[in-house]
């Protein structure tokens, strides 16, 4: 039952987060025939890890990881299909999740901190700004790594020439 | 030309020849360093086209503000060449026509002026219509206040507040200000604009506008390109555009906290 209440939200999500991937999308001039898929994989990474942190009480860093993970893979599938680079669709489909709030409430707090008349007064900004600081840079490595991950698997190289 | 391209034996060129290969490998490497595409698929285009017009090899080093490139014969004849990355836009579309024309070069086996011919209609590719883009940004960063909890005031506001951001930070990217000062000024807009329903009792959830209404100022791609050229060993790039994103958002709290505290905006982020 947990899971079925979920599922309505879930379908709202889907939807912002399509929302969300197509306007980002047309801010980085993605082609008009990409546009479609971008905002369906960002609709999709969004809901799934919205769904792996309600239903299986993931923390965001991990389900944000897993996410990423089949963002990046997904990403490849539709590059072969619609013969575009993958990295657009990865891209697009991780603004999402991308942890923008907790990114500027860390410098917002870091900056208040550095208004307080004594230390006492600066260790609670400080530390909120060192939380929010600490997850959004695991959050963004989370995702590099997902956008990263296939290319590492399929796609080695030689470094030099022989 | 054609037959010599056949069965993995480079033809030997002149220097003329591989200036002109290393020209148009550079020329492709600055437009994808200009469109927000990572470390590694630069080296790898560059590589690809360089190739394919005849070289039997490219050296590349793609760094943070410049791009150096050595095209050498089978002979050992080389050339170098570099060019100084100025911008960081981000011009998916722009990344998109370079890959799709470095694979043209292999499969269609087009020759120097060909190619010099798509390129430069590819630095001609315009971006969507401004207006267009401010309504779609503002509506990404509406969506946005919905998803972490705004109600139908937050949805409006943010939208608005946005949307006027993103025109400013427009007509500022036009007039060439400097990066860190167009988002200053840009997140103080949104900032002030969202400011509204909490000034005004509008909203139960007014602090929800502020931190949306600026989301279309995170520098995304930059970030998410940071931590992917750091795990593929590019970390001098990766470093660099991490500290560019750090900045920026540095930049837009900076924005934040001068609207919020001139207008006395009582809430806390």
């Amino acid at each position: 039952m947990m899971i079925l209440d979920q599922f309505g939200k879930i379908g709202v999500d889907f939807v912002l987060a399509a929302v969300v991937s197509a306007g980002f999308a047309v801010l980085f001039s993605v082609p008009r025939r990409l546009l479609l898929a971008c905002a369906l994989l960002g609709g999709f990474g969004y809901g799934a890890r919205a769904l792996l942190m309600r239903v299986n009480h993931m923390p965001l860093e991990w389900a944000t990881l897993i996410v990423s993970l089949v963002i990046g893979f997904l990403a490849l599938v539709l590059a072969r299909r619609l013969r575009a680079p993958a990295p657009i669709f990865a891209i697009a489909a991780c603004i999402p999740l991308v942890p923008g709030i907790l990114a500027f409430t860390a410098m917002i707090n870091f900056l208040r901190a550095s208004t307080q008349a004594t230390a006492d007064g600066a260790q609670a900004y400080l530390s909120i700004a060192l939380l929010n600081f600490l997850k959004t840079t695991l959050v963004l490595s989370s995702i590099g790594i997902g956008v990263a991950a296939p290319s590492l698997l399929f796609v080695r190289r030689k470094p030099i020439q022989d | 030309m054609e037959n010599t391209l056949e069965a993995g034996t480079p033809p030997t060129l002149d220097r003329l020849e591989l200036a002109d290969v290393v020209d148009l490998a550079l020329w492709a490497g600055t437009l994808l360093m200009h469109s927000g595409a990572e470390s590694e698929r630069v080296e790898e285009t560059v590589h690809r086209i360089g190739t394919a017009l005849g070289a039997n090899w490219l050296d590349i080093l793609v760094s943070p503000n410049v791009l150096i490139i050595t095209t050498s014969s089978v002979d050992g004849e080389f050339r170098t060449k570099v060019r100084r990355i100025s911008s960081l836009a981000v011009r998916l579309d722009i990344v998109d026509a370079v890959n799709d024309l470095s694979r043209r070069i292999e499969v269609e086996r087009l020759d120097r002026a060909q190619v010099r011919a798509a390129m430069e209609q590819i630095a001609r590719l315009q971006p969507y219509n401004h207006w267009l883009v401010a309504l779609m940004v503002g509506a990404a960063c509406a969506a946005l206040s919905w998803m972490v909890g705004g109600d139908e005031i937050v949805f409006v506001v943010t939208f608005v507040a946005a949307t006027a951001a993103q025109v400013v930070r427009l007509i500022m990217q036009r007039r060439s200000y400097n990066v860190f000062l167009t988002t200053v000024a840009a997140a103080t807009v949104a900032a002030f604009i969202a400011s509204t329903a909490a000034l005004w009792n509008l909203s139960p959830r007014g602090q929800v506008a502020i931190s949306s209404a600026v989301l279309l100022l995170v520098p995304g791609v930059h970030l998410i390109n940071a931590a992917e050229d750091i795990i593929k060993g590019h970390m001098l790039t990766g470093l660099t555009r991490g500290f560019i994103g750090a900045i920026i958002t540095l930049a837009i709290a900076i924005g934040i906290t001068l609207a919020l505290g001139l207008l006395q905006v009582p809430v806390t982020l």
